[in-house]
């Protein structure tokens, strides 16, 4: 499947860091969500955010080069 | 092979929103792509397991009605089957569990295979068979958590001390054997105001991960559900209660998919708990169940007249009801800026208080108050 690059940097749609869910759930019943990041507020979520766009960035525009034609 | 690569184990998975990178240390799973209202992954990130229901426990509030006589129809070779598929369709992580009479032994030979398949299997036991022998065994699990219901010498929601000396023994056990031992705890409104003492009480056992879990009306469970509920006033300070007590006990506190209303209610922006993953009614999507019935369900406590036979797994629109639930949202999750994340709370529990599925959450701290009484801040917060 192939995905297009992104064609503006400051685009709202660029693609990025989504979600980053910790630890994995060890409850067989239902699907557990760490909030103990929410002491944290969004500063860490924010620096992960910057870091994980332009890694996502990164990949997508090295796909999109490797795919012409889109 | 690299050595970050050793030490990461990362996992790749194309997903209809970009792509999730699965971490084995640290535990993460990373979501790429670009933004969408409803993160649908291309398979369960992960699946629960309940490999029978055989317990000679009796309490109260099981919610897979497990009983001493309990007929299960799932035999290894099945199981070994789901594996592989699960496996093949690119699950990351399973979350194990059975009545306490079903040997761990069993558990642990299926985590071996789900391992060596590239899956991170966790458990959750109440630890009757811990034995520091069998412990051995059971670090084949990345995770253990024992299910406690509270402390003291008081009532746990299954109707007997939660805080037994053969319960505290078994915790003991487990920490001296494995790495990542933590704890389950289900909240009632009975033990809801005794979570600082609880907090208090693991700390000395040296306990550092507590997940949460929210009661709910299924199996046996639904028989005093009204009585367990916790009550309004509970509900709206649970989120930052719980929060602080994380905070004062240094402690990782997971709360179950069905406190997503709970943790939106408590006024963080949508853009935060996207961030950190926080996910309302995900079954069918985010998670699947399979017991040893053969039984495949959206989540662990929904109980559909007609289960899907577990050779359907994988199959597309198994769970319509649960797909097309925030296409329907009635009033006020339509309007609620939280919807696409909390997805209308515990289906289960709507369905069971208010007799349809298709009905709002009613725990739901912003379901509850109506619009018109509520405080100029709380407005604020929920747009």
């Amino acid at each position: 499947m192939k995905l297009a690059a992104p064609e503006n940097s400051g685009d709202k749609q660029s693609p990025g860091l989504l979600a980053v869910r910790s630890g994995s759930n060890p409850n067989s019943s239902s699907l557990g969500v760490n909030v103990t990041w929410l002491l944290l507020g969004g500063a860490l979520a924010g620096v992960l955010a910057l870091v994980g766009g332009t890694l996502a960035r990164w990949v997508l525009s090295r796909r999109h080069e490797h795919e012409p034609g889109e | 092979m690299s050595l970050a690569s050793r030490l990461l184990r990362p996992r790749l998975r194309r997903e209809p929103f970009g792509w999730t990178v699965a971490l084995a240390r640290p535990r993460l799973l990373v979501m790429l792509g670009r933004p969408t209202d409803r993160l649908d992954p291309a398979a369960p990130f992960e699946v629960h397991l309940t490999i029978g229901h055989r317990c000679s426990q009796g309490c109260r509030g099981c919610y897979i009605d497990a009983r001493p006589d309990a007929a299960d129809t799932m035999s290894d070779a099945d199981w070994v089957w789901v594996l592989g598929r699960l496996a093949r369709m690119g699950v990351f992580h399973l979350a194990l569990g059975a009545g306490e009479d079903v040997p761990l032994e069993r558990l642990a030979s299926l985590a071996a295979r789900a391992r060596g398949l590239g899956m991170l299997p966790n458990l959750s036991t109440s630890g009757r068979q811990v034995t520091p022998r069998l412990t051995a065994r059971l670090r084949v699990f990345e995770q253990v958590h024992l299910n406690l219901d509270g402390t003291g010498t008081g009532a746990g929601v299954n109707g007997r001390p939660p805080w037994s000396p053969g319960r505290l023994m078994a915790l003991r056990i487990l920490r001296a054997c494995h790495p990542r031992v933590g704890v389950n705890l289900v909240l009632t409104r009975h033990n809801c105001d005794h979570l600082g003492e609880i907090f208090r009480a693991l700390r000395r056992e040296g306990i550092r991960s507590v997940e949460l879990l929210r009661y709910k009306p299924a199996g046996r469970g639904g028989r005093d559900y009204a009585a367990m509920a916790l009550t309004a006033g509970q509900g709206r300070v649970l989120v930052r209660r719980i929060l602080a007590l994380a905070l004062r006990h240094l402690m990782t506190v997971r709360l179950d998919c069905s406190f997503a209303p709970f943790v939106c209610a408590a006024g963080f922006s949508p853009a935060l708990l996207r961030r950190i993953g926080l996910a309302g009614c995900v079954g069918g999507s985010w998670l699947l169940s399979l017991d040893g019935r053969g039984a495949l369900t959206a989540c662990s406590f929904h109980r559909p007249a007609q289960p899907r036979d577990f050779r359907r797994l994988g199959g597309p629109g198994l769970f319509p009801e649960f797909d097309d639930w925030t296409r329907r949202a009635p009033e006020p999750c339509r309007s609620c800026r939280y919807l696409d994340i909390c997805r209308g709370g515990c289906h289960v529990v709507a369905e069971h208080v208010n007799g349809d599925f298709f009905t709002p959450d009613p725990e739901c701290p912003l379901v509850r108050r109506p619009r018109s009484n509520r405080p100029l801040f709380s407005r604020r917060m929920e747009g």
